[in-house]
């Protein structure tokens, strides 16, 4: 589907395309497959697409913010997640679609917590999470990834 | 634990020998020293430090290292290597008080090594996976500050400006060497480095 097609269509359509998309990456995810973080990116776009046209107090409005940034961990974009999250709260979410929020972003903070055990353990996967930030935000970019 | 990354924009320049030479230094005066192999397109490490044995292991395809730790990793695979597996210790004379461990790139020259290195490159390349990399290399770096409790890392980093360089004297050092000859591309290219290195953001380690 092109993105103008994406763009124009509707609730309803949009909820068939997450659904069937949520199941590929569910799939995907338990077969293991390269190709899990991308099925979950197209998740997301559907989410954020669905966000864009419910307003986020309504049930659909919050099941769609929540989702995308769920997607965005599941896809490994936590930052991408992170900021996701930062403007769905600032858009005025339920405080119970809130407290999901919260929760799905600590749930993958921990997650992260057990495969860099060292990381967790000296408390510096936080650090790391803000130097990342900074470092994204950085307009001048000799080394690839670190400035 | 300080950590000092060996860094030179182009190669020749006596780098990893500097690298080596300055890990016994440190053990010989009583400190405790790892060494940490990060020039994985080019690891040389294991010659100067390990000797014949260390090199027949690597030229067996027995000597595990960061290339096999990041992969593990980064591959959320259930078997995690241990540290103690990948630090080799490097014997020093008799009546030293100091301690000297080598982690090394993995057993280059084996093919084994470069088939992991490639294996390496596609996690990287994956979507999302080149992100993964600082997360892991701290790791490795937090890692090597627990279990081993030396006084002084030494991190010998890629040539040229890479990923794998950058965060080696951003990300992980605290303090970087930074070594160049006089020709005017080398000059011209470590300008542009160490400007860099002025500018990046810097880790703030919070509650450590």
């Amino acid at each position: 589907m092109t993105e103008s097609l994406r763009s124009s269509a509707t609730e309803d359509e949009l909820d068939i395309l997450v659904s069937v998309a949520i199941r590929r990456a569910e799939v995907l995810a338990e077969e293991g497959d390269p190709g899990t973080p991308a099925a979950w990116r197209e998740v997301r776009l559907y989410e954020e697409l669905l966000s864009r046209i419910t307003a986020p107090t309504t049930v659909e409005g919050g099941v769609a913010r929540v989702g995308a940034v769920y997607a965005a961990l599941a896809a490994g974009d936590r930052l991408d997640a992170e900021e996701l999250a930062e403007k769905y709260r600032a858009e005025g979410l339920t405080d119970e679609r809130r407290a999901r929020l919260d929760t799905i972003l600590t749930e993958d903070f921990t997650r992260r917590g057990r495969r860099y055990r060292y990381l967790w353990q000296t408390g510096r996967l936080a650090a790391l999470d803000d130097w990342k930030n900074k470092s994204r935000t950085e307009t001048t970019r000799v080394f690839p990834l670190a400035a | 634990m300080k950590t000092i990354a060996f860094y030179s924009y182009k190669g020749g320049v006596g780098r990893t020998l500097l690298v080596a030479n300055t890990a016994q230094f440190l053990a010989l005066s009583g400190c405790k020293v790892v060494v940490l192999d990060l020039d994985l397109e080019a690891p040389g490490l294991h010659y100067k430090l390990g000797g014949g044995d260390l090199v027949c292991r690597a030229e067996g395809g027995q000597l595990l290292g960061v290339v096999n730790f990041l992969n593990t990793l980064l591959s959320q695979s259930q078997e995690q290597l241990h540290l103690s597996e990948l630090a080799v210790p490097i014997g020093l004379p008799l009546g030293s008080t100091g301690s000297l461990r080598l982690i090394a790139a993995g057993s280059a020259p084996a093919q084994s090594y470069w088939d992991s290195l490639g294996l390496l490159t596609r996690l990287l390349h994956e979507p999302g996976g080149a992100g993964q990399l600082p997360d892991a290399l701290l790791e490795l770096q937090a890692g090597i500050e627990a279990e081993f409790l030396p006084d002084y890392l030494l991190v010998d980093s890629r040539t040229g400006i890479t990923e794998l360089g950058g965060l080696a004297t951003s990300l992980l050092a605290d303090q970087v060497v930074c070594l160049t000859h006089l020709a005017q591309e080398a000059l011209s290219g470590t300008k542009v480095v160490l400007d860099a290195l002025r500018r990046v953001p810097r880790l703030q380690y919070q509650g450590v």
